[in-house]
């Protein structure tokens, strides 16, 4: 139990905290915006618990000077950082396309409550069934 | 190096290119004409290489995907096992788009059948890099492909029902998606590698040596639970009726036969190539996928029987078909993979076979899915009729058809378990 | 149906002996009668009607109760990961030291995580760009207007705004954004061009792009949009998808030829082999994209 690595990893531990609520928000909030948010949320967390993982002690930025030619005495890890890159474009489809089937069922059906979606297919089910 | 070998790269590649020039074609048709030339291109290509390495006693290769050896670069991983799984892939899914043509010109709008075969190209390319792939994070970003491909083939067809089983896919998939990158991240640091050899011998040297014990730990159960949820098994199969009840008939063939089965391909993968069976067993790992696997079984069939509509029946089956396949997994020995891999490809081709003779049976019955409307409906389309028994009767597992072998491997398996 | 009609042994035995044969009793035709079922748009909500279930308390209590617990453990899991910033971790292994040391030479690129994502790991930026034109493609699947979907009346309704003031929006947003466009467009371009020198590369020139894009819209219309791109613009798109396709199998197929690789002194802006153009058509679709999306969601049109 070293509490004093949880000290030192503090950005990892905001990562994980803020995964646990946009989680949360995505699990248990009816409103389909909210939900959108939540997966936002745990996707960003997630790139910041990537992109700490990659710090060196010392180190700077991997960009050589075009000029001279000459690195930084130590460098930061590169690997996270370029799968970084990878998982913000992909958060950013996802989260195009999640929000684009929210408006097409807002368009249809009216509200953005999946709870009173779901009564609303049931009555119609229930009113087709019964000819 | 001879040129069969660049088929699985290939055919990922073309499938994206093909995908890509699908979307300016106006008339549907001539995507149909081009997407079936390609699936059956691929099939062709993934059989030569299958009889390749056979004639060449069996062993895998591994492809580089880019002028760098492995740690340093991508790579691609092909034996007879990832080839005969593409093979019954591009088979399968030419099989039920052909099947389901009529279908998918009625549900989907003329304008955007064009668009809904890319999207299919795309389904297919992201379950063929699942299958070759030997990086876990380009499995992670075949993942995302292959979730924003299912929940458009569902909500392709534009009523009010199929977008909201598309939604609700959706959530519990990122769900999914997001845990497992999380498992990726935690493993990424404590090795450092991304490439399934290099990550084998540093989690096993990790293990010998004991350190970081509760992070290999917390990926391992990351990984697995957010690839299970994807699978549908018993505690996640909420989404499955709905979504793949609500599809047009393609769709459901190709969403509950070949997407399900790549995702335990995916874990097969992990458990052989990344973690090693020793260490999956010293974690219970497979006394946890039997337990649930049977559970599914027997609630997969028990909600199956109260349906009244036939494609939810249809797709509770496949809950629990899957039950079925983590049963085989979780017996622990090399026998139960190889009788899940049977029983994977066996159900694939039933299951599509299922579900594109259920959507001509109710294409003749008014479009109802009720089994009340459905009475006779195999008088007015005879073909339709046997073909449905004939596939229910595999799915049973009665003798000499496809279902009976695969289940006997199951069996077997589990007799020549060690006590 | 009667009260027995309804009982469940009675619903047993039709249901074993399969109701009664089709061909006896007539039933090979179809059933009239059942039209293709089409739900009404916009059922209006009467109070009361509508039963809305929410999750059982005891479910929410659990799911809450689940994700601590998840919180928990991931916590403990930090606490035993490698310390943060610490040069003994197993991550900086050979890997790292050869992307890094050797990296200038083998991609020619300045930024040595441009030529990463771009040489050493190509299949996975493929993939990436992959991803977009499948976001893409679905979010135009759900949201372009046809028969069974069509989108709010906003057009009308600008329009005639158009033709009263004569004008789309404000002056003061049409007059601030034709000085700040043209900026934003170089910038766009310079940060494309500049993937393998500095920071930067297709992706972020492209949202830069796609920002500029989404700017003269709202300052000056959809008509002058239209009269810029006239639909094109989905064309634009494909043909930029498809020579990324071909570019990057030029990259990363190793049996297809040598390398391809630095033709010019590092540092300039013509070197670094093949990560310039792929970085200038990354940028020009996801430009185009970020537009396609604004377009969809607004209007319903490209």
């Amino acid at each position: 139990m070293n509490f004093q690595a949880l000290l030192i990893n503090y950005h990892e531990a905001a990562a994980v905290i803020v995964f646990c609520i946009g989680f949360m928000t995505l699990m248990l909030h009816p409103n389909l915006i909210k939900k959108v948010i939540g997966v936002n949320l745990s996707s960003s967390s997630m790139f910041l618990f990537f992109g700490s993982r990659g710090y060196i002690e010392g180190g700077e930025a991997t960009i050589l000077d075009p000029v001279t030619l000459e690195a930084p005495a130590v460098m930061v890890n590169l690997i996270p950082t370029g799968l970084i890159l990878t998982g913000i474009v992909v958060s950013v489809s996802i989260t195009a396309f999640f929000l684009a089937i929210t408006l097409r069922i807002y368009n249809r059906y009216g509200s953005m409550d999946l709870d009173e979606i779901l009564g609303l297919i049931n009555i119609n089910k229930n009113k087709r069934f019964q000819q | 190096m001879s040129l069969v070998y660049n088929v699985p790269f290939v055919s990922i590649f073309l499938s994206i290119l093909i995908a890509v020039l699908c979307t300016l074609f106006k008339n549907g048709r001539n995507a149909q004409r081009l997407t079936f030339a390609l699936w059956i291109g691929v099939a062709v290509g993934s059989a030569m290489l299958l009889s390749t390495l056979m004639f060449n006693g069996g062993t895998s290769f591994t492809y580089a995907a880019g002028h760098y050896p492995a740690p340093w670069g991508n790579e691609l991983r092909a034996g007879p096992l990832e080839a005969l799984f593409a093979l019954v892939y591009s088979i399968v899914m030419l099989l039920s788009l052909s099947g389901g043509a009529e279908h998918t010109f009625e549900d989907v709008v003329e304008e955007k059948v064009s668009l809904y075969y890319t999207v299919m190209n795309l389904l297919f390319a992201g379950m063929l890099a699942l299958i070759y792939t030997n990086d876990i994070f380009t499995s992670y970003v075949f993942i995302e492909i292959s979730t924003i491909a299912a929940c458009s083939i569902i909500m392709a067809k534009g009523e009010g029902e199929s977008l909201l089983e598309s939604m609700r896919y959706l959530i519990m998939y990122l769900i999914g998606s997001t845990m497992f990158l999380f498992g990726v991240v935690i493993l990424y640091s404590i090795t450092g590698h991304l490439l399934m050899e290099f990550l084998q011998k540093e989690i096993v040297a990790l293990w010998m040596s004991g350190e970081y014990q509760l992070p290999l730990a917390a990926s391992l159960a990351l990984m697995l639970i957010g690839l299970c949820i994807k699978t549908a098994i018993f505690p996640f199969h909420s989404i499955l009726p709905g979504a793949h009840g609500s599809a047009t008939t393609a769709s459901s063939a190709v969403l509950s036969g070949l997407l399900l089965e790549s995702y335990v391909i995916l874990i097969i993968k992990i458990f052989y190539r990344v973690f090693t069976p020793e260490i999956i067993a010293s974690y219970h790992v497979y006394d946890i996928m039997f337990a649930f696997g049977i559970i599914a079984m027997l609630l997969g069939s028990y909600y199956a029987l109260k349906e009244d509509d036939i494609k939810r029946m249809l797709a509770y089956s496949s809950a629990a078909q899957m039950g079925y396949i983590f049963v085989a997994i979780g017996i622990g020995t090399n026998a139960g993979a190889v009788a899940a891999c049977l029983h994977i490809i066996t159900h694939a081709f039933t299951k599509a076979m299922l579900f594109t003779t259920s959507g001509a049976l109710i294409g003749v019955s008014g479009h109802s899915r009720d089994f009340y409307d459905l009475r006779g409906a195999a008088h007015r389309d005879r073909l339709a009729g046997i073909g449905f028994t004939i596939g229910a009767i595999s799915m049973i597992g009665v003798p000499l058809l496809a279902c009976f072998v695969s289940k006997l491997y199951i069996a077997i398996a589990s007799l020549i378990y060690p006590p | 149906m009667t009260e027995t009609e309804n009982k469940q042994s009675n619903k047993l035995i039709d249901w074993i002996n399969g109701d009664y044969a089709p061909a006896e009793s007539g039933m090979i035709t179809a059933p009239e009668g059942r039209p293709r079922a089409r739900v009404k748009n916009r059922v209006p909500v009467d109070d009361g009607a509508v039963k809305i279930i929410r999750m059982r308390r005891l479910g929410r209590y659990l799911a809450v109760v689940g994700t601590l617990l998840m919180m928990i453990v991931m916590l403990l899991v930090v606490m035993e990961l490698p310390l943060f910033g610490d040069a003994s971790s197993p991550v900086v292994n050979e890997v790292l030291d050869r992307y890094l040391y050797a990296g200038l030479e083998e991609t020619g690129a300045t930024n040595l995580v441009g030529g990463l994502i771009l040489n050493y790991r190509g299949f996975d930026t493929f993939g990436e760009s992959t991803v977009l034109f499948i976001a893409m493609t679905a979010v135009l699947l759900l949201l372009k207007n046809d028969r069974k979907n069509f989108c709010l009346p906003v057009e009308k309704e600008l329009l005639a705004d158009e033709a009263v003031n004569g004008k789309y929006s404000s002056i003061i947003l049409s007059r601030n954004a034709c000085v700040v466009v043209p900026f934003l467009l170089v910038f766009a371009l310079y940060v494309m061009f500049n993937g393998h020198l500095s920071p930067g590369g297709g992706f972020s020139g492209g949202a830069i792009l796609g920002g500029a894009l989404i700017l003269s819209e709202v300052a000056f219309g959809s008509q002058t949009m239209r009269k810029l791109f006239r639909g094109h613009i989905y064309h634009i798109i494909a043909v930029c998808s498809t020579l990324i396709t071909c570019v990057e199998i030029r990259v990363i197929a190793a049996h297809l030829g040598d390398h391809g690789h630095p033709f010019g002194a590092y540092g300039n802006i013509i070197s670094a082999g093949f990560i310039m153009p792929l970085n200038v058509l990354v940028g020009i679709e996801v430009g185009c994209i970020m537009y396609s999306f604004y377009s969809l969601f607004s209007r319903g049109d490209i």
